[in-house]
C-alpha cells in the first residue's frame, strides 16, 4: 500500500485497518463454528473471539457473548502478572478460574500472544463454553452446587504450550478430569487452530502496513471509542444514584439476596460501585470479579452508545468496584455454577441505577435469569437416555417508544434459540408439547406495556424422568419503571391429576424432581416490566391488546382501568373507572426510620396497622416505593405502631435510593407474588 | 424464435433480446419506477414484434419489496389448537443483525397479527398418525370469522403436516367453498419439511405475497396476450431455476431472490462455456452489491434463509448482499470516522457528477475525480457528467476529514468501498472454508468491472472475467435458466436400517409429480438431481448430500456425509450412527438458451478501439492512459494495463500490473501479471 507510517494515520488507512481487525475476528468465529466439538459452541455459539494488545487491552470483538467482555482483559492481565517478562513467541496460555477473571468453569480461554521484535503486538484470545469440565454432574453446571470443586476442574493461568511445544502432561491431566475427554481435546485444538489463523492474518496485515502503522491505528481506534464514550457521559447530568436489587434466594433458604450498586457520574467519568452487596452465598449463585463489570458495562453501553465499537477505549471512562468476598467477587471455595443468574441480576440493578441519568432510554426490567430447564430420563422405545434442555426467554421491558417484545432474548444476551422446535422434540423424545403460547396479562402494565412471557406445556410420555430447574425472579418479579407495573414472575409447575405441584420448596430452583408418565410440566416465563403510568395508556391500545388476547378483559379492568365486556369497549365506564382509580391513588409521607438490625438482607419499610389495613397490606408482604427517578425500591412491610398515619418509614439509605427526603410524598404499591 | 429477459433492478430495469436465428443479442436499460414495475416491463417491450417471441423470463423484486415494506395482503393463519403464537414466538430470537445491546430494539411482528391467527381442534403426531381429525363445522366457524375480518389470504399451518398433510388438505377443500377467491397456502405444500416455525413462517409469507404476485403476473400475462404475444412468461426463482407464471403465483415466496439469481445462473453458464470450475460472482449496482460463490460450476444453495426477521425455508442461492454500490454516499460520523454507504444517492438526485442536485460525494464521484470515469464518458449511455461537481463534493469531505486534496480523498473512498466488497467475499469464501484464490471473479453490474481488479488484488485472486454486456448481465442470465421443479419429503430413517429400494421409491414419489408438471409444460428433456439430508443421530442440523443415480449409492452415503462434515467442521465421527431426515429432488426441464455470438472483427490490435488518451489515477497518476471502446476491440486482442475500457452500461479498469484479453465471444479476461 502507498502509506508509510509517519506518526499520523490518515482516516482511510485507519478505517481499512479497523475493517481488517473486524475481518480477523469474523474469520475466527467462522473457524470456531466449523471446527469445535461441543454443540453449544457450533450450534449455540456460546463463545467469543477477540483481539487484545500487549497490555491486555481489548482491541476488537464481534457480536459476541457480552458476559465475556471483561473476563478477557482480566485473564490477559493474569498472564502478564504471573509470567511477565517470561512470555515468548510460540507460548499459548489456558485459563478458566472464575476467581481470577473467568466466568464459570465451563468457559475456557486460550491466549496466544504474537510478537514483533521481542514485543507483544496484537493477538487473539478465544473463550468457549466446553460441554463438560468435570465436577458433580454431567455438563458441570448445577444450581445445587455448594463449592467450586463441584463445578469441575479449575484452571489457573497456565502455559499449555511453551515456545511451540505442547505440555502434553498438563493437557492430559486436565482432560482426564472431564467427561468425554476426546470431545474436549477437539474443542481445545479447534481453539488453538483459530488462534493460529488469527495470528497468520495479523502477520499478513503487518507485512502490508508494518506493525508501527497497525499499532498506531489501534491506539487511534481505542482513543476514538474512549472519546465517543466520554462525550456521551459528559452529556449526562452529574450526580449519584443508588439502587438495590434482590434475587429470589440461593436455593438453600428462602432469604432474598441483595445486590447494591452506586453510580457516581462526574464530568465525563462514571464510577460503578458494588459495595454493600451481600457476602458470597452458600449455594451456586456467586461470580468472580469479572462478571459484574461485564454486566454493568453492557447496560451502560446499551443505554449510552448501543451501536458504538466495543474496545478498551470505551471502558476507560468507567471505574467498576467490587468487594472481595461479596457474591460479586467470590472467594474459594464458593461455587460459581449459577453465575448467569447473578449476571442477569446485576443487569437489573444497573437498569435501576442508570435510570437517573438516562431516563429517555430506560426500559422495564427483564427476565433476570437464563431459566435453565432439564428433563432427563430413559426412552422406553429406543431404550436410550434422553435429555430435554431449554432456557426459555421472557418478555422484555417497555420503553418510551414501544411496548416490550414478547418472548424475546434480552438486549444483553446473544441471539441464541432458547426453545426447540416442537416437531423436533416430538420426533426424538418421549415428550408431547401441548401448548406454546403467549402468557396473557404477564407483561408489566404501563403506558408502554412490558412484553409477554411464554407458556409451554410439556407432557411426559415415558414412564418417569427427572426435572431440574435453575432460575430466578420466580418470587420477586421484573420491575416496571416510571410508574409502570411489574411483569409476572417466572413460574414452573407440574400438573398431575388435576392439581399443580411445585417441583421444589425453593421456587425456580429444583434438582431431580421425579416426573411420572402423563405429568404435564408447565413453564411460564416472566413478562417484561412496564413503562409509565398504565392509566395513561391509550384506551385504543388497551382495547387492541384485549382483542388480540395479549391482555384479558379482567386484566384490562384491573391493570388499566379499561372496561371491555364480551369484546365490546365501554368508553363511558372506562372514563369513570380511570378517574376513580387516579383519585384513589394516595401518596404516603416518608418518615426516616431507624437502621434495620435484621439478620437477613431484606429491605424493610414500616407502617402502622391502620395504614396497613387501609391499603389492604399485610405485614411481611412485598411492596415497591417509587423513587424520584421512576425506578421502584422493593421492601418488605413491617408493622410499627410508632409510625404516624399515612406514613411509611424507611432507613436512611433506603431514602437515599429513592433520592427523597423525610416528609416527601411517596407512592407505594403492593407486589403480588 | 427469440428470447427476452427482463430484470427489474432497484435503479434500472434491464432488458436483453436474443434472436436465435441470427444469434444476435440486443440490450437496453430503462429507469425502474417503484410501484409501476409492470408498466416499465411493458414499455421495454414496446418496440418489439411480440408475435415472434419464444419465451420471456422475468426477474422481479415485487415480492421482496412487499415483505420489506410490509405491503402484502391481509393474511390469516389457521393452526393447531395451542399453537397460534408459534409465528410470533419463534425460537425467541431477534433474528436481526446488530440488534444486541439495543435496549430499544423492536422485534418485527409477524406478517399475520394475532387476531387473524385462529386455532382448529386437530392434531397429527410425529409418525404421521392423525390423532384428531379436522371437523368441517369448526372450519366453517373460523371461515365466517375470517370473512368478517376481511382476510384476503389464509395460510393453513398444522403441526406435523409434513408427515401427513391430510388435515391441511381437508381444511383447504372446505375453505375453497367457504371463502371463494381467497388465496390459500398450505404449509406442507410450500415446505414439506419438519420444524414448524420455519414452515409456518414460510407458508404465512407465501400467503402474504400470494394475492399481490398473482395479480402482478396476471396483469403482465394479460397485457402480453393483448399485444399479440403467445410466448410463455416465466419467473426467475430464488434457487436459480424458473417457473411458469401460474406456478410462480402459487409459490411467490420462492421469488425473493428473483432479481439477483439471474446473474448467478448466467455465471454458471459462463463457467461451463469458458471451462472454469470455480467462480465468485460480483454484481455491483447503484445501491448494493451481491456476491455468490460457485463451486464446481454449482452455486451454493441453502434452505436456511431469513428475510427481515422471518425465516424462509425455500431453496435460495446463497447470495451475500452489501449495502454499497456506485451511488453509495461517503460521509464522516460524529466520532470522525469515514463511512461509505449504506445511504445511496440512487438514480435521482444520483451522484453529484450527474448534476441533478446531489451534493454528497459518492463512489461514482470518487471514480470521476480519479478520471477512471472520464469527463466524456456517458454513463448508462446517455448522461452528460459534471466532473466539477464531483470534485467539489470530494474536496468538501476531504476538508472535513483533514485530508490534503480531493484526489487522496477519492482514492480513500474507493479503497473503503473495495474493502467492504472484499469483506463480503471473504464471508462467502474463506469463512466457509473456500480459498478465493481458487476462484475467478466474475464482475458485472454497472459498477462491478470498475472495481473488479482492485478487489481481486486484495484477495490475491489472479483472474477476473468481465462478461459481455456486464451492465445487463442479470437479464442475460435469465436466458440461461432452466425450468426447475423441486420437491422434498421428510422421512427419518436410521442409515443402518435404511434400504436403498425404499429410498429409491421415496425419490420416485417425489420426482413423478415434478416430471409430470414439466411434461405438461411441453418440456421433453429432463435432468434430475437427488439429495439426502443426513445428520448424526441426536444432532439438530443436517447436511445435504448429493445422491447419484447409480445403484449401490446407499453404501457410500455415510462416507460421503463424514467427508463433507469434516470439510465443513474440521472433524467427524466415523463410527457414530447416522440418520436420513429428508429426501430432495431438483428436476430440471431443459430449454433453449442464449448463445454468445462470435465477434465479427478479429485480428489487429487494441488501437482500433482507442477513444482517447487521458490522465487516470491508479496507485500513481498515469498521464497517457489509453481509453478503449469495448465493442470495437477485436476478438483475441491482448494488451497490458493501464487501460480503461468503456461500453454501454459499464466501465472496466485495467490497472498497470494487469493484462486484458478479449475472447472470441467478447468476454474480457483480466489477469494479474507475474
Amino acid at each position: 500500500m502507498r502509506q508509510e507510517f509517519a506518526g499520523e494515520i490518515d482516516p482511510i488507512t485507519l478505517e481499512v485497518i479497523n475493517e481488517s481487525f473486524v475481518a480477523v475476528v469474523r474469520e475466527m468465529r467462522a473457524n470456531m463454528v466449523r471446527t469445535a466439538y461441543s454443540s453449544i459452541i457450533y450450534e449455540g455459539h456460546d463463545f467469543s473471539c477477540v483481539l487484545v494488545d500487549g497490555e491486555g487491552q481489548l482491541v476488537a470483538m464481534a457480536e459476541d457473548n457480552p458476559v465475556h467482555i471483561f473476563p478477557v482483559p482480566m485473564e490477559v492481565g493474569q498472564m502478564l502478572e504471573r509470567f511477565g517478562g517470561d512470555i515468548h513467541p510460540g507460548d499459548v496460555f489456558i485459563h478458566n478460574d472464575p476467581y481470577t477473571g473467568g466466568t464459570h468453569l465451563n468457559d475456557v480461554a486460550i491466549i496466544s500472544p504474537l510478537f514483533h521484535c521481542g514485543e507483544m503486538t496484537i493477538y487473539p484470545v478465544v473463550r468457549a463454553h466446553w460441554g463438560d469440565v468435570g465436577g458433580t454432574t454431567p455438563g458441570s453446571i448445577s444450581g445445587k452446587n455448594t463449592e467450586i470443586l463441584h463445578d469441575g476442574v479449575r484452571i489457573p493461568i497456565l502455559r499449555v504450550i511453551e515456545k511451540g511445544v505442547l505440555n502434553q502432561g498438563m493437557l492430559d491431566l486436565l482432560l482426564h478430569n472431564m467427561r468425554v475427554p476426546e470431545e474436549r481435546r477437539g474443542d481445545f485444538f479447534a481453539m488453538l487452530a483459530t488462534c493460529h489463523t488469527a495470528n497468520k492474518r495479523l502477520e499478513e496485515l503487518a507485512a502490508k502496513y508494518g506493525w508501527g502503522v497497525i499499532l498506531a491505528a489501534k491506539d487511534r481506534l481505542l482513543d476514538r471509542a474512549e472519546a465517543s464514550m466520554r462525550r456521551r457521559i459528559a452529556a449526562l447530568p452529574d450526580g449519584e444514584s443508588i439502587y438495590e436489587h434482590f434475587m429470589d434466594h440461593d436455593g438453600h433458604s428462602l432469604e432474598p439476596i441483595r445486590i447494591r450498586v452506586r453510580i457516581e457520574k462526574a464530568g465525563d467519568e462514571i464510577i460503578v460501585d458494588f459495595h454493600g452487596t451481600d457476602p458470597q452465598t452458600k449455594g451456586a449463585y456467586n461470580v468472580g470479579p469479572a462478571m459484574a463489570p461485564s454486566a454493568a458495562f453492557s447496560v451502560i453501553k446499551a443505554f449510552l452508545d448501543s451501536k458504538g465499537a466495543i474496545n478498551h477505549g470505551a471502558f476507560r471512562p468507567l471505574a467498576i468496584e467490587v468487594e472481595p468476598g461479596s457474591l460479586l467477587s467470590a472467594q474459594y471455595p464458593a461455587s460459581c455454577a449459577g453465575s448467569m443468574e447473578v449476571s442477569h441480576a446485576v443487569v437489573s440493578a444497573l437498569i435501576g441505577a442508570t435510570a437517573r441519568f438516562a431516563s429517555d432510554v430506560v426500559t422495564g426490567d427483564l427476565k433476570g435469569t437464563s431459566n435453565h430447564v432439564y428433563i432427563g430420563g430413559r426412552d422406553a422405545q429406543s431404550g436410550g437416555p434422553f435429555l430435554f434442555y431449554e432456557f426459555p426467554a421472557g418478555g422484555t421491558g417497555g420503553f418510551a417508544q414501544s411496548d416490550g417484545n414478547n418472548a424475546t432474548r434480552n438486549f444483553t444476551e446473544g441471539d441464541f434459540a432458547s426453545i426447540q422446535s416442537v416437531e423436533v422434540i416430538e420426533q426424538g423424545q418421549p415428550l408431547k408439547i401441548r401448548e406454546l403460547s403467549l402468557r396473557a396479562d404477564s407483561g408489566g402494565p404501563g403506558e408502554r406495556r412490558g412484553g409477554l412471557g411464554l407458556r409451554r406445556e410439556v407432557e411426559l410420555l415415558a414412564e418417569s424422568a427427572l426435572l431440574s430447574i435453575s432460575s430466578d425472579k420466580n418470587v420477586i418479579p421484573p420491575f416496571g419503571v416510571l410508574g409502570g407495573g411489574p411483569g409476572k414472575p417466572n413460574r414452573f409447575g407440574v400438573a398431575r391429576g388435576g392439581e399443580t405441584l411445585a417441583p421444589s420448596e425453593t421456587p425456580g430452583k429444583a434438582a431431580g424432581f421425579p416426573l411420572l408418565k402423563g405429568d404435564v410440566f408447565v413453564m411460564e416465563t416472566s413478562g417484561g416490566g412496564g413503562f409509565g403510568d398504565p392509566f395513561q395508556r391509550e384506551v385504543e391500545s388497551v382495547f387492541a391488546d384485549v382483542s388480540a388476547g395479549y391482555v384479558t378483559e379482567d386484566g384490562a379492568s384491573e391493570d388499566y382501568a379499561v372496561i371491555v365486556q364480551d369484546g365490546v369497549l365501554d368508553e363511558e365506564a372506562t372514563r369513570a373507572r380511570r378517574q376513580a382509580a387516579r383519585a384513589a391513588r394516595r401518596a404516603l409521607t416518608l418518615v426516616l426510620a431507624d437502621e434495620e438490625a435484621g439478620e437477613d438482607s431484606r429491605r424493610r419499610c414500616y407502617m402502622n396497622p391502620e395504614t396497613l389495613a387501609q391499603r389492604n397490606l399485610e405485614a411481611g408482604s412485598l411492596v415497591e416505593l417509587r423513587g424520584k427517578w421512576g425506578v421502584p425500591l422493593r421492601a418488605w412491610v413491617e408493622e410499627d405502631e410508632g409510625m404516624p398515619d399515612d406514613a411509611v418509614g424507611l432507613a436512611a439509605d433506603g431514602v437515599a435510593i429513592l433520592d427523597a427526603e423525610q416528609g416527601d410524598a411517596v407512592f407505594l404499591s403492593p407486589v403480588n407474588v | 424464435m427469440s428470447l427476452i429477459g427482463i430484470d427489474t433492478g432497484g435503479t434500472f430495469t434491464d432488458l436483453v433480446f436474443f434472436d436465435e436465428d441470427e444469434e444476435r443479442i440486443v440490450v437496453s436499460k430503462i429507469p425502474t419506477l417503484r410501484g409501476k414495475e409492470d408498466a416499465v416491463f411493458l414499455e421495454g417491450l414496446e418496440s418489439l414484434d411480440l408475435s415472434a417471441i419464444g419465451r420471456i423470463t422475468h426477474g422481479t423484486t415485487v415480492g421482496t419489496n412487499a415483505i420489506l415494506e410490509g405491503a402484502g395482503a391481509r393474511t390469516a393463519v389457521l393452526t393447531t389448537r395451542g399453537f397460534r403464537d408459534v409465528l410470533e414466538i419463534g425460537r425467541t430470537q431477534r433474528l436481526v443483525p446488530q440488534s444486541m445491546f439495543d435496549p430499544k430494539f423492536i422485534r418485527p411482528r409477524p406478517v399475520v397479527p394475532r387476531e387473524l391467527r385462529l386455532e382448529i381442534e386437530e392434531r397429527a403426531l410425529a409418525d404421521g398418525r392423525i390423532e384428531i381429525q379436522v371437523e368441517e363445522a369448526e372450519v366453517e366457524e373460523r371461515a365466517e370469522n375470517l370473512k368478517q375480518r376481511g382476510a384476503e389470504a389464509v395460510a393453513i399451518c398444522y403441526l406435523h403436516a409434513y408427515a401427513n398433510g391430510e388435515n391441511e388438505k381437508r381444511t383447504a377443500e372446505y375453505l375453497e367453498k367457504l371463502l371463494p377467491g381467497v388465496y390459500l397456502s398450505l404449509s406442507h405444500e410450500v415446505v414439506p419439511e419438519y420444524r414448524e416455525f420455519e414452515r409456518f413462517s414460510t407458508a404465512a409469507l407465501n400467503a402474504y405475497l400470494g394475492p399481490r404476485i398473482r395479480n402482478y403476473v396476471g396483469r403482465l400475462e394479460g397485457a402480453l396476450r393483448e399485444r399479440g404475444c403467445r410466448a410463455p412468461l416465466f419467473i426467475m426463482m430464488s434457487g436459480g431455476g424458473m417457473l411458469d407464471a401460474e406456478q410462480a403465483a402459487r409459490f411467490p415466496v420462492r421469488t425473493i431472490l428473483s432479481g439477483p439469481a439471474g446473474g448467478v445462473v448466467g455465471g454458471v453458464s459462463l463457467a461451463e462455456s469458458l471451462d472454469i470450475d470455480h467462480l465468485i460472482t460480483y454484481d455491483m449496482g447503484g445501491t448494493s452489491t451481491d456476491v455468490c460463490l460457485i463451486r464446481d460450476r454449482r452455486p451454493i444453495v441453502s434452505t436456511e434463509n431469513i428475510i427481515g426477521a422471518y425465516p424462509l425455508k425455500t431453496s435460495q442461492l446463497q447470495i451475500n448482499t452489501v449495502g454499497a454500490g456506485g451511488g453509495s454516499i461517503a460521509w464522516r460520523d460524529e466520532d470522525g470516522a469515514l463511512h461509505v454507504g449504506p445511504k445511496s444517492a440512487g438514480a435521482r438526485p444520483g451522484p453529484s457528477c450527474y448534476g441533478f442536485g446531489g451534493e454528497e460525494p459518492t463512489v461514482t464521484d470518487a471514480n470521476v475525480v480519479l478520471s477512471r470515469i472520464g469527463p466524456r464518458t456517458r454513463l448508462a449511455g446517455a448522461l452528460e457528467l459534471r466532473p466539477e461537481k464531483a470534485e467539489r463534493a470530494l474536496a468538501s469531505l476531504a476538508e472535513e476529514l483533514g485530508i490534503p486534496d480531493s484526489v487522496s480523498m477519492a482514492r480513500g473512498v474507493v479503497d473503503l468501498a473495495v474493502m467492504r466488497m472484499v469483506s463480503s467475499i471473504r464471508e462467502i469464501s474463506i469463512e466457509r472454508g473456500f480459498d478465493p484464490r481458487e476462484h475467478t471473479l466474475l464482475a458485472y453490474g454497472g459498477a462491478g468491472p470498475l472495481h473488479a481488479a482492485l478487489i481481486a488484488r486484495e484477495l490475491s485472486m489472479s483472474s477476473v472475467v468481465v462478461p459481455r454486456f456486464p451492465g445487463n448481465f442479470s437479464a442475460v442470465g435469465l436466458l440461461m435458466a432452466d425450468v426447475v421443479q423441486e420437491n422434498v419429503g421428510t422421512c427419518f430413517v436410521a442409515l443402518e436400517d435404511a434400504s436403498e429400494n425404499d429410498l429409491e421409491y421415496g425419490f420416485e414419489q417425489l420426482t413423478i409429480p415434478c416430471v409430470k408438471k414439466l411434461h405438461g409444460a411441453g418440456l421433453g428433456e429432463i435432468q434430475n438431481l437427488r439429495y439426502a439430508d443426513v445428520r448424526y443421530v441426536g444432532q439438530a442440523f443436517e447436511l445435504t448430500i448429493p445422491v447419484p443415480e447409480s445403484k449401490g449409492w446407499l453404501k457410500t452415503l455415510g462416507g460421503e456425509f463424514h467427508d463433507r462434515y469434516e470439510a465443513r467442521y474440521g472433524h467427524c465421527h466415523r463410527g457414530d450412527p447416522l440418520e436420513v431426515v429428508n429426501l430432495r429432488v431438483r428436476v430440471s426441464g431443459i430449454v433453449d438458451k442464449l448463445k454468445w455470438e462470435k465477434a465479427k472483427n478479429s485480428g489487429g490490435g487494441p488501437d482500433d478501439a482507442l477513444l482517447e488518451k487521458r490522465s487516470v489515477v491508479f496507485e500513481e497518476e498515469v498521464p497517457d492512459c489509453p481509453v478503449y471502446w469495448r465493442d470495437s476491440l477485436p476478438a483475441g486482442v491482448e494488451f497490458q494495463g493501464p487501460a480503461v475500457i468503456e461500453e454501454y452500461g459499464s466501465i472496466t479498469l485495467v490497472p498497470p500490473d494487469w493484462t486484458a484479453r478479449q475472447d472470441a465471444c467478447g468476454h474480457l479476461h483480466l489477469s494479474a501479471s507475474g
